[in-house]
């Protein structure tokens, strides 16, 4: 061999994508339910940009104070997740699960939080098939894409809860942590472009 | 402890968290359309690029699923747009 004195590579760092497998896994998972939302949001703006009535003006279905605090709650528990993966990584398993089980709480609280607008919003009338609003689609678009993405929050908080009552005990902790907190911080991204398409254009 | 100078620590993380409440707080009270467009593709940059860490993951890792999803994107925009516009 002509470089007998360079450290033997492991598998991981052989392979093309230089990452663990389960970490990979994770991001073709990511990388495909990124194209689901994308579709949806398309949809969206599919049925927006050719509505031959007016829009709704979303100032006056939404509260956006709520969603605006809503928004606050996920990008603080992208940062918790952010914690708790440098945590994993550094070995401190204390600190990784209590910045896990602050996500999880924070999940929750946002979870609340849409239940409580979506309580509003089917009061106000707001229907999957039809709205006071004028647009039926917009409704419609409402119901399925804050319903997948909160779908999406839920099954991460279970994620979450497993990772730190039961991943953590385990060997490879740090790179559960790390597969968890892509999948978390992937539903903080979905909800920037539902925020942003949804109720601020 | 020996950590590499290139990988983010929790003083990042926390900057960065302090940027995103900006950047929303910019975007809900400003709302201009390219305030808005451009908080999009910077809060999700930051999203990606930092807590995701893909800045850090190795090159073929990095284009694969940047590209992946960025020609995607703009393949559907570019369909899509003129196409309801003509509806």
């Amino acid at each position: 061999m002509s470089h007998a004195h360079a450290p033997a590579l492991t598998a991981t760092e052989r392979s093309f994508y230089g990452v663990e497998w389960r970490k990979l896994m994770m991001w073709l998972f990511l990388v495909t339910d990124a194209l689901l939302f994308a579709g949806f949001l398309g949809g969206y703006a599919f049925c927006r940009l050719a509505s031959d009535r007016p829009w709704p003006d979303r100032t006056q279905v939404f509260d956006l104070g709520f969603i605006t605090v809503m928004t606050f709650a996920l990008i603080t528990s992208s940062s918790t997740m952010a914690s708790a993966v440098l945590a994993a990584r550094n070995g401190n398993r204390a600190a990784a699960r209590a910045f896990l089980l602050a996500t999880a709480a924070i999940g929750v609280l946002f979870l609340g939080m849409q239940a409580t607008e979506w309580t509003h919003f089917i009061r106000d009338g707001g229907r999957p098939w039809e709205n006071p609003w004028g647009v039926p689609g917009f409704s419609a678009y409402f119901f399925l894409i804050t319903g997948f993405h909160g779908t999406h929050v839920l099954l991460g908080v279970l994620v979450l809860l497993l990772t730190a009552t039961r991943s953590l005990r385990k060997p490879n902790a740090a790179e559960m942590v790390e597969v968890a907190g892509l999948y978390w911080h992937f539903v903080d991204l979905v909800w920037v472009f539902v925020f942003g398409c949804f109720y601020l254009i | 402890m020996t950590t590499n100078h290139s990988s983010p620590t929790y003083r990042t993380y926390w900057s960065a968290w302090l940027v995103l409440l900006a950047l929303t707080l910019t975007m809900v009270y400003v709302g201009a359309p390219p305030i808005l467009v451009g908080g999009i593709l910077a809060k999700a940059g930051i999203i990606t690029l930092l807590y995701m860490h893909l800045w850090h993951e190795h090159r073929p890792l990095f284009w694969t699923i940047l590209l992946g999803i960025f020609l995607t994107s703009a393949v559907l925009v570019a369909l899509m747009v003129p196409d309801a516009r003509a509806m």
